[in-house]
């Protein structure tokens, strides 16, 4: 049995990484070249230094993406002051500008004179990357969380389906508020998107009825997402690797949810 | 002294991943731990000090704390949906590599904490140990101590580990680095 306190373990540790310095290798070496013990813990620290150097696995592309996204944002909120300066200068016609392009992309993307987001455009925001930490648990509602839009709270799922809340973001897209709290499980994450203001055209896909209420089954952005009205606004449940069962299941929960946070 | 470039945070990105998997132990625990030091540290400008990778370390070790404690408020039943797609895109191309990485991440994820964030920290991320210890809030003497435990613990598990035949992917793949 090894006795830990006899072995120079910060050395050993150094010598396998190579940061041990120059003039105290050589000493080392001595040791362990007449110690069969010290060559052996340099031979598992020397393996284990292999090893994890040589890992190279890469971050998954829907990661790099989120944080591309973020890095992204930041960097043009960020920039340095003199590029403000010549900003400024510009800042009037640039901004006209911009703000038609994204009229003009709104305008697209809706498909029509319309600037109500689409169930798409909500999707979308349901597979993007979370810009705020998810909302608490609601103490009065042990299935909901502490994030309302138009009345709805958002559900909370990790005690009844292992679903945690992991983030939330809030857009704006044509006056209306899009608020999305995402969820994860098992390695895989949806978002949950509610639209403030009145229910978006909906259509296409799969229908579900289920009691009063319809749900719209479909596949976008490489994704499933599931539409559906509540209390007047548009929900949207999107994920990737999600099928659409799934979705389904946490969408009938929340409209359970819902109806006894309100009764 | 110097401001946060957040352009340059994205090159990090494969390392920093790697690491969270090592702390937390799952892949999607890891995207998450990542993803939520990003928000964090790019929420506002920050001014740094240190390296920009001991800086993400100390930035994700307080994004685990801060995880930990918010899971530890939340009683959890056990999860039961079983019809999630279980498929892992990648593992279908490389079910080797990603079976070796798996197993050597669930054996760090498995170490003391203490253990587990040096480990981390010098042997994952590539922080020297003055970083790593700055990074942790810990004496450089107390981190060459804590890895030298980790590494050892992690080299008896997959020298030691009873595998059937031919023995786990990551020792398989130590056999074979060794043998070069």
């Amino acid at each position: 049995m090894t006795d830990q306190s006899q072995l120079p373990e910060a050395e050993l540790a150094a010598l396998a990484d190579g940061s041990l310095p120059a003039d105290r290798r050589a000493q080392l070496r001595a040791r362990i070249e007449a110690s069969p013990e010290l060559a052996a813990a340099l031979g598992e620290q020397e393996r284990t230094v292999t090893m994890l150097r040589a890992l190279d696995e890469p971050a998954p592309a829907g990661l790099r993406d989120r944080v591309r996204e973020m890095t992204d944002g930041a960097a043009q909120t960020r920039g340095p002051r003199r590029a403000a300066r010549w900003r400024r200068s510009l800042f009037v016609p640039a901004a006209t500008a911009l703000a038609v392009a994204v009229a003009a992309l709104v305008v697209l993307l809706s498909g029509g004179g319309s600037s109500s987001p689409t169930v798409l455009q909500t999707a979308h925001l349901a597979l993007a990357a979370a810009t705020s930490p998810a909302p608490s648990e609601d103490p009065a509602h042990r299935d909901l969380l502490r994030l309302r839009v138009g009345g709805i709270a958002f559900p909370y799922y990790g005690r009844t389906a292992g679903w945690e809340a992991t983030g939330a973001r809030t857009d704006t897209i044509g006056g209306r508020r899009v608020v999305t709290v995402f969820y994860t499980a098992r390695g895989h994450r949806i978002g949950y998107a509610i639209v403030s203001g009145a229910p978006l055209p909906a259509g296409g896909g799969t229908l579900v009825t289920r009691g009063d209420v319809t749900y719209w089954l479909q596949h976008a952005h490489g994704a499933e997402l599931i539409t559906w009205r509540q209390a007047g606004h548009t929900c949207v449940i999107a994920g990737h690797r999600v099928i659409p069962r799934t979705l389904l299941a946490l969408a009938f929960a929340e409209e359970i949810q819902a109806a006894r946070a309100t009764s | 002294v110097r401001r946060l470039d957040p352009k340059s945070l994205g090159q990090h990105l494969d390392v920093l991943y790697r690491a969270a998997w090592g702390l937390c132990g799952s892949r999607e625990d890891a995207e998450d731990l990542v993803q939520e030091t990003y928000a964090r540290v790019l929420a506002r400008p920050r001014v740094i000090r240190e390296d920009e990778r001991a800086y993400l370390m100390r930035a994700m070790r307080n994004t685990f704390y801060s995880r930990l404690r918010t899971a530890s408020r939340r009683p959890q039943e056990a999860a039961t949906l079983e019809d999630i797609e279980p498929a892992d895109p990648r593992a279908g191309n490389r079910p080797d590599r990603a079976a070796e990485f798996g197993e050597i991440m669930q054996a760090i994820s498995e170490l003391p904490e203490d253990f587990r964030l040096a480990i981390v920290a010098v042997d994952v991320l590539g922080l020297s140990y003055g970083e790593a210890a700055k990074a942790l809030d810990a004496r450089e003497a107390t981190i060459t101590t804590r890895l030298y435990r980790a590494r050892q613990r992690i080299a008896k598990q997959f020298d030691d580990s009873p595998q059937s035949g031919e023995g786990s992917a990551a020792k398989r793949s130590l056999t074979v680095k060794e043998n070069r």
